[in-house]
């Protein structure tokens, strides 16, 4: 931001030994802690809309109490694995970025990915 | 030599971010996850603190990220929201630490600074050290110092004359080199 010259002999070490600080200095946070629509830190609407989400479930749960018992989802492993090939692909479209390939190339691997998400059942969204 | 904003990113993936594509989003994070920790660190002292608003300055960051003109900036922009964020944080009543440096500040001038400079070369536990100073002369020469801000810039992030900060900065460098000639000792 500046272009300053400490003439200080102090000044100067003290600037030395406060960068090695900084640099002694490693986070440990995590990607999924900052993701969006994961981000713990939540605004108020989102907590709004958790609120009415846990309110539609009781009442859902409500009406089918007296229901006949549904099967477990048989599909639900299946989850996991296309769970997989989603982040492979989330994995390929950063590297593609950092290699900064061709906007023809990204294209193709943002179609890939739009392609697995379609065949999610539960749909998960950026 | 600074914490490392200045790492700049490709145009289309600024894009991208912008538009809520998580992937590039993630390249963002994890360039610049590191300066930004360090910056907060250094104006907090705190680690956890310095986690949990870090943690803040990036979901703030995408969610203002629209909002980015100058796709060369957003290093620059991301310190900015990062320092401000942390100093809007530090204001509040409960971070207000009162330290009694008043003892210190009246004890005699130091001895020429070279001879500060050699002890400090010396000194084990810098952070220990760095509590001589109140959390805003901490922030003064950490964001001097380290981040390289100049002193009109500090002023408008704390909203003072810069004369002010001047004068707060060479005192905060006197308390140092008072501290580092006793603390060797």
């Amino acid at each position: 931001m500046s272009n300053k010259s400490p003439d200080d002999l102090f000044e100067k070490a003290l600037k030395k030994r406060l960068h090695g600080l900084a640099e002694s200095y490693h986070t440990e946070l995590e990607w999924q802690q900052v993701q969006p629509q994961q981000a713990k830190r939540t605004s108020w609407r989102w907590g709004m809309g958790i609120a009415a989400a846990a309110v539609l479930t009781v009442a859902i749960t409500q009406l089918n109490f007296n229901s006949p018992a549904t099967p477990v989802n048989q599909n639900t492993p299946m989850l996991l694995v296309e769970n997989y090939r989603l982040d492979a692909i989330e994995q390929k479209i950063q590297m593609a970025y950092l290699r900064g390939v061709s906007e023809a190339e990204l294209q193709q691997l943002w179609q890939q990915r739009e392609l697995l998400l379609a065949q999610q059942p539960n749909g998960r969204t950026l | 030599m600074s914490t490392n904003f200045a790492t700049q990113l490709d145009h289309s993936l600024i894009s991208a971010a912008k538009r809520g594509r998580s992937a590039a989003q993630r390249v963002i994070f994890e360039t610049y996850k590191t300066p930004v920790y360090r910056l907060i660190r250094g104006l907090t002292r705190d680690p956890e603190l310095a986690q949990d608003l870090s943690q803040d300055a990036f979901i703030q960051a995408f969610q203002k990220l629209p909002q980015l003109q100058d796709h060369n900036a957003l290093g620059s922009w991301l310190k900015q929201l990062s320092v401000n964020l942390t100093l809007a944080h530090l204001r509040k009543p409960q971070r207000l630490v009162a330290v009694d440096s008043a003892a210190l500040e009246h004890e005699e001038l130091p001895q020429p600074s070279q001879a500060a400079a050699e002890r400090l070369s010396e000194l084990d536990d810098l952070e220990k050290y760095l509590e001589l100073l109140q959390p805003e002369e901490q922030q003064i020469v950490w964001l001097y110092l380290v981040e390289d801000f100049n002193h009109n810039e500090i002023a408008e992030l704390y909203q003072i004359p810069a004369a002010t900060i001047r004068q707060r900065y060479h005192r905060a460098l006197k308390k140092l080199q008072q501290g580092v000639l006793k603390y060797v000792e």
